[in-house]
């Protein structure tokens, strides 16, 4: 495969933070482009439901915008899909996170018929569920 | 009095899903070598230039796709576009032929709001879209075959400026 010398000698300085601000970007355009196809909108539609021009849109699409978090926070609203996840904590459920919420304000004195979870039964279960969730608090803080 | 420049299209870099040509004129280095030489050494650039460099990687994975370019910079018959790069004013022009052939012309520094006000700019847009029509034009007429990510056949051509 040919490559040209001057360009060969400009990619080997490349800092790996430029790279992945372009991989990342090009990933989030790629997101938004495949969730538009899937549920059959164009580009129009899109900036329609924003109320921006189908100019800025067709800039995002490029893979070179610098978004904010409000940006895509808005377009994954419209969407009704999130365009970027954050990896690395565990996402709790709906569930999860009523069952957190009574451990909370009570976390000691709570017992297993006040946690209203079909699922936490048994006193193993309930252990187990507390040990977790005493686990992700240190996690956390 | 009108002078006629004779120009080539040459492979520049080929890569798994693109290949990139240049422009070349007759005793001249080909274009994209003139704006790597111009902007490649230029402290003030650095940054602009090494992410035109990894835009092109990128492009060369992932294919010459419409929507990657800007592509409000030449006529609205012609393909002629530039590379997106959002953090400054340098501009470097090509020709999307399609999502695998991409020629990339030479460019500069954007001044003002539009490209023609500027000599350079103009010269590089208009060159390219010149190319544009050429291309069309020979390939009705069979002399010029375009096959996946390849161009073969008379790719020579003149401007008259």
């Amino acid at each position: 495969m040919k490559r040209n010398p001057i360009l060969e000698s400009i990619r080997k300085n490349i800092p790996a933070e430029t790279k992945a601000e372009i991989d990342l970007s090009f990933e989030i355009a790629d997101r938004i482009c495949d969730i538009l196809k899937k549920q059959g909108k164009t580009q129009r539609e899109l900036a329609n439901a924003l109320g921006k021009k189908e100019s800025e849109i067709s800039k995002w699409l490029r893979g070179t915008h610098n978004f904010t978090t409000q940006t895509l926070a808005r377009i994954s609203t419209i969407l009704g899909e999130p365009v970027i996840e954050v990896t690395g904590r565990p996402k709790k459920t709906e569930k999860e996170y009523v069952f957190v919420e009574i451990l909370q304000n009570q976390p000691y004195t709570i017992s297993a018929n006040q946690c209203n979870e079909a699922e936490i039964t048994s006193t193993n279960k309930w252990k187990t569920a507390l040990y977790q969730h005493k686990k992700s608090l240190s996690t956390y803080n | 009095m009108k002078k006629r420049r004779n120009f080539t299209i040459e492979l520049f870099e080929e890569h798994e899903k693109v290949n990139f040509y240049t422009i070349q004129f007759e005793n001249e280095e080909p274009e994209f070598e003139k704006f790597l030489n111009t902007y490649g050494t230029d402290p003030k650039y650095q940054e602009d230039m090494k992410r035109i460099a990894y835009w092109i990687d990128k492009i060369a994975q992932s294919g010459a796709l419409e929507r990657r370019f800007r592509t409000s910079e030449g006529s609205i018959k012609d393909s002629v576009c530039a590379i997106p790069i959002e953090t400054s004013k340098l501009r470097l022009y090509c020709l999307r032929i399609s999502d695998e052939l991409l020629v990339l012309g030479n460019g500069g520094i954007k001044k003002s709001r539009t490209y023609n006000t500027d000599e350079l700019l103009n010269l590089c847009v208009n060159t390219l879209s010149k190319l544009d029509s050429l291309i069309k034009h020979k390939q009705k007429q069979n002399l010029i075959v375009i096959d996946g990510k390849t161009i073969s056949g008379d790719l020579s051509f003149y401007l008259t400026v």
